[in-house]
């Protein structure tokens, strides 16, 4: 069944085909949100949100766009109160990304955890409507189309982000690295 | 022809893999020949596949229990729409009045301003003695019986709030209710284990464990640990078990510290408590 099927079920009263949208799209939208905050715990919160969401406004659904469409105009939303909501609080400390296992790991795991983590560092440098596209394009499998219609504007101006999301992580990257991605 | 153009502004697409077999061929064409669009590309395309090259991140388990949790309150919540209860009916009519949760407010207001004139009064000892003014007595009694029933609804009713800081308002509520309920009781173990906040789970943890003298909650605490995923509340968790010297706190540390994920202050800090223990 398509996801636009199964939320015209959700919306007339068959609450219980959300499972099975959450089983489709929950990893996805945590990944978006991890990419997006880097904050593990926030990121569960969010999610169960954009969820809440889904259930609280089921009835606006009207399926002139893709399901996914949808779901992350409310995942962008649900993100934007957390954070205007919380701007001037410091969250608790929780789960690192990069707390992982103890064992000892070989030499060029090592190297390549180490360039993640500088990834993952160059990323949270860029301008949030920036990172936002960067993630959305390549982490989401979103086609620059539909992310035009989640952030309700042209095409090309998305594509013109992503590129420049792009020079600035190379930017940021090179930054943190010393190294010339350039050459 | 497009092989005299640069590319440079195509390149976002490109990397997308959009275009056609032949627009792509004369894209890879005129990169061979111009250096500056080579270049541009060249770096763009390192860091555009390094970046599908990051693992994946994976939720915890707990947010599908949290979801199956949220989703089954609210099909529940549905089924019982028709025969909406008191409480609802009384937050529709006063929501028509009022703009934000306006039945939260009243009913803080009304356990505040009436709880505390019903309960301060707390003349336990002139209800059973009757004598002079018995209807008076009769009446507080119901008075405090509806002061505590609300005081109950609004706890649980704050425990189920979208926001975080009304759930701990929810939390430390459920003080006020000398003897909570069933509902108010699974509604905090619910909270402690499920809430995705890790505040919200902490506080309920607190309102918890002031009835640790009954033995299921004690249980209840006890078999959360397993369930905690963050190691702020697998601490304070921790401290409570050993505290209380819960049954069962010995067997549930050696469990956790067999778990490969277990945070390494958590760990050390169950290892010391199972010392303390005699372990």
């Amino acid at each position: 069944m398509t996801d636009n099927e199964l939320m015209f079920q959700v919306r007339d009263g068959d609450v219980g085909k959300l499972g099975v949208l959450f089983e489709r799209y929950h990893g996805k939208l945590y990944g978006f949100f991890v990419r997006h905050t880097s904050k593990r715990e926030v990121s569960e919160d969010l999610v169960q949100d954009v969820f809440f969401r889904v259930l609280k406004y089921r009835h606006t659904f009207r399926g002139e766009a893709p399901f996914t469409v949808w779901m992350y105009q409310l995942a962008r939303n649900a993100s934007a109160d957390y954070f205007r909501k919380w701007k001037n609080e410091t969250p608790m400390t929780e789960r690192t990304e990069e707390q992982q296992s103890d064992d000892p790991l070989p030499s060029e795991r090592v190297q390549e955890q180490e360039e993640h983590r500088l990834l993952k560092s160059a990323m949270l440098k860029l301008s949030e409507d920036k990172r936002e596209v960067l993630v959305m394009s390549r982490f989401q499998d979103l086609k620059y189309e539909e992310i035009g219609k989640i952030l309700d504007c042209p095409v090309g101006t998305v594509k013109a982000r992503v590129h420049y999301a792009l020079k600035d992580l190379r930017d940021e990257y090179m930054k943190l690295t010393g190294a010339d991605v350039k050459k | 022809m497009m092989t005299q153009q640069h590319v440079i502004d195509l390149l976002p697409d490109f990397l997308m893999g959009s275009f056609t077999e032949s627009e792509r061929g004369s894209i890879q064409t005129h990169l061979k020949s111009c250096p500056a669009c080579r270049r541009e590309y060249e770096s763009l395309s390192l860091l555009w596949n390094s970046l599908s090259a990051l693992p994946e991140e994976k939720p915890s388990p707990a947010m599908r229990e949290r979801f199956y949790a949220m989703l089954s309150a609210y099909e529940q919540g549905i089924r019982h729409g028709e025969t909406s209860s008191v409480w609802e009916t009384l937050n529709q009519f006063i929501g028509r009045l009022l703009p934000s949760q306006p039945a939260i407010q009243f009913a803080m207001m009304f356990v505040l301003v009436v709880g505390s004139f019903v309960l301060g009064s707390r003349s336990e000892d002139g209800l059973e003695s009757g004598g002079n003014g018995q209807d008076d007595q009769i009446e507080l009694a119901e008075l405090r019986g509806e002061v505590l029933a609300m005081s109950r609804m609004l706890a649980i009713s704050l425990l189920q709030q979208q926001s975080a800081s009304e759930r701990i308002k929810g939390a430390s509520w459920t003080d006020r209710l000398t003897q909570p309920d069933e509902q108010v009781i699974g509604t905090l173990v619910q909270t402690l284990n499920y809430d995705p906040n890790v505040n919200v789970r902490l506080a309920a943890m607190d309102a918890l464990t002031k009835y640790s003298e009954d033995p299921e909650i004690r249980e209840t605490l006890v078999g959360s640990l397993a369930k905690q995923t963050s190691p702020l509340v697998q601490l304070a968790l921790v401290e409570v078990i050993a505290e209380l010297n819960l049954p069962g706190a010995a067997t549930v540390f050696r469990q956790i510290l067999q778990s490969k994920e277990i945070n390494q202050t958590v760990k050390e800090r169950i290892q010391e408590r199972l010392t303390q223990l005699g372990e």
